[in-house]
């Protein structure tokens, strides 16, 4: 089978016993080339879900297996070898050049005595290269802009060489342009056979980019399918409980979801 | 004129490369040469003046054969005197300050430093207890060092008891038990004896390298080298882990293990430094914002270039201490006093960029 990632009834809480669970009895798989949008309202366990993919997180039960290994038995370098992760946007304390956070993709190819070598860095250079960043190697990550950011924390996952990418809002806080610029370099990777899953605040970018979605609230999916069957009217207004639009524009040549403002929203 | 747009465009890059691999090589060897000017006048100078080619020559006399036109008093001084004192200021002031970067990438913070985990509230517990029990100064360097260790032991049990954010719960930790170390060694002072063993854990808090022997350092030197050596090969990890502690994790990197590493080694390179020095403020905070000044934030580099400015600083602030006056000024009143007007002088000229 194709499937590359499968995800067995996972639930999981944070903290002790009585803390309430984010969520309970998830189920789906991811095969090659997929590219999932994970919708949901705020705090509704999206980050939650992607860390627990990559093992950051530990779910209370069920199992995540990866190419059939279950990846709470992998080593942290087994699964980084395979699995990239795009954090929420957060910033470095030290001024790294942008060159040498990228080249930290090699991490998991390296052993903990060596550092990048010349071969690493070129690799890192070709990334840059394909994202776009490449005027930016010598720069201070500390002093680029947060697009920028988000563009040179997917290089640094992209020189991990992963075969699915998990990416976390990485269009949230960046404008337009950046947006479209980062779901463009997404799109293109997920035509080139990579598996990527991406949380989103934004249904219009399902309908850009993605051939799954998924809608996650109150510790379950409200609805997983293609975006055409997903995102609806009604399920915008019952996931984040205002009224929306979805309509079909001809100009663009795909559907557009249009926020519509009324006085006595929500209660 | 697309390609030739790339092109300069490849060129500036690659100029912009050679200039920024060549800096931190530029940066060790300027560096590496201070300290081997530094060392060469710190055996030099003292109550009795000896000549640079003299005190190389009675150095090199131990390995080849030279015929001594020197006295027996020069050779005493330099060889027995001024020469382990000064390895001991190459090894503690090496040691504290690579221990301090590679805290400050660890913990993300560039405010840490060596002794942020307690080891030299403990250390200094374990050295007052033993002077006001034995008056012994083995005793006294072997508790020092077992109870900077058991300072830090006690911090990272503690830490773990919250599960929540292991970096910050080590921090808080550390803070914890060094305060209640300082306690305990403020009522040891209370009740000394305030004419004779007062004094001397008041003097043995402030640091002197006035006491090490030949003896002490062959006890000291191989631990110190290996802690040193560890560091140094784990060297790009830091990077890494400097990155956060999540990132780290979804890098590929054992963060609990290479932070144990970092721990371990920092905190055996500072009690060792401790127990023969005294307690040495400053250094392992400030030597690797200089370092990072020099060289930039990259732990490749910076972990080398603050053990040798560190080594150096020591040295220097150790020479002065014992030139300076005709009593000796306790060292860690020292480092401060010269290394805190420098290093503002420094962050005017230079931002470091944070």
């Amino acid at each position: 089978m194709s499937e590359r990632m499968i995800i067995e009834n996972i639930s999981f809480r944070y903290g002790h016993r009585y803390s309430p669970r984010i969520f309970e009895g998830l189920s789906f798989s991811l095969s090659r080339g997929e590219m999932l949008c994970l919708l949901g309202p705020n705090g509704t366990g999206k980050s939650t879900l992607l860390k627990c993919m990559i093992g950051l997180l530990k779910p209370l039960s069920g199992s995540i297996l990866l190419d059939g290994e279950n990846i709470a038995a992998l080593s942290r370098e087994g699964i980084a070898k395979k699995v990239g992760f795009v954090p929420q946007s957060h910033s470095s304390v030290f001024p790294f050049r942008v060159r040498d956070v990228v080249v930290m993709g090699r991490t998991p190819h390296l052993n903990i005595f060596s550092s990048p070598s010349r071969e690493d860095l070129r690799l890192a250079e070709e990334i840059m290269e394909s994202v776009g960043i490449v005027h930016l190697a010598n720069k201070p990550c500390t002093m680029i802009s947060g697009g920028e950011w988000q563009l040179v924390m997917i290089a640094r996952a992209l020189t991990q060489r992963p075969e699915i990418l998990l990416l976390d809002e990485p269009t949230s806080h960046l404008d337009m342009g950046n947006q479209l610029r980062i779901l463009s370099v997404v799109h293109t990777l997920s035509r080139s056979g990579m598996t990527v899953v991406m949380a989103s605040h934004f249904p219009d970018h399902a309908f850009l980019s993605a051939n799954r979605v998924a809608i996650l609230k109150e510790g379950a999916f409200a609805a997983l399918g293609l975006p055409d069957s997903v995102i609806t009217e009604a399920s915008l207004k019952s996931t984040y409980g205002v009224r929306v639009k979805v309509l079909h524009i001809e100009e663009a040549g795909r559907k557009a979801c249009v926020p519509v403002m009324s006085l006595q929203t929500g209660s | 004129m697309n390609a030739t747009i790339k092109n300069t465009r490849h060129r500036d890059l690659e100029a912009l490369e050679l200039r920024d691999s060549n800096h931190p090589g530029r940066v060790k060897i300027i560096t590496t040469a201070i300290l081997v000017l530094v060392s060469i006048t710190s055996l030099m100078v003292g109550t009795i003046y000896i000549p640079p080619l003299t005190v190389i020559r009675v150095i090199a006399s131990n390995f080849f054969p030279i015929n001594p036109d020197w006295t027996p008093t020069i050779e005493s001084v330099v060889m027995s005197v001024r020469l382990p004192r000064l390895l001991a200021g190459l090894f503690v002031g090496a040691g504290l300050s690579i221990s301090g970067a590679s805290f400050q990438g660890l913990f993300r913070n560039p405010l840490v430093s060596p002794h942020i985990l307690g080891v030299a509230a403990g250390a200094g517990f374990g050295a007052a207890l033993a002077i006001l029990l034995f008056n012994n100064i083995i005793i006294t360097q072997l508790f020092s060092f077992l109870f900077g260790i058991l300072a830090v032991v006690i911090t990272f049990l503690l830490s773990r008891i919250y599960r929540s954010s292991p970096i910050l719960m080590l921090v808080l930790a550390g803070i914890i038990v060094g305060s209640l170390f300082s306690a305990l060694t403020s009522f040891i002072k209370y009740i000394a004896d305030p004419m004779n063993r007062m004094p001397a854990i008041v003097f043995w808090l402030l640091g002197s390298l006035n006491n090490v022997s030949n003896k002490d350092l062959a006890y000291v030197a191989p631990v110190f080298t290996f802690c040193i050596i560890c560091l140094l090969l784990i060297r790009w990890r830091i990077n890494v882990i400097a990155m956060g502690e999540e990132d780290a994790r979804a890098l590929g990197v054992n963060t609990e293990l290479t932070g144990a590493v970092i721990i371990l080694c920092a905190t055996v390179i500072t009690a060792a430094a401790v127990c023969i020095s005294g307690i040495i403020g400053w250094i392992g905070l400030v030597i690797p914002h200089i370092g990072r000044v020099l060289t930039g934030p990259d732990h490749r580099h910076l972990l080398p270039v603050s053990l040798i400015v560190g080594a150096a600083y020591l040295v220097v602030v150790d020479t002065l201490a014992r030139t300076l006056l005709v009593t000796e000024i306790p060292i860690g009143i020292l480092t401060a006093l010269i290394g805190a007007p420098f290093f503002a002088l420094l962050l005017r000229k230079n931002s470091p960029g944070w």
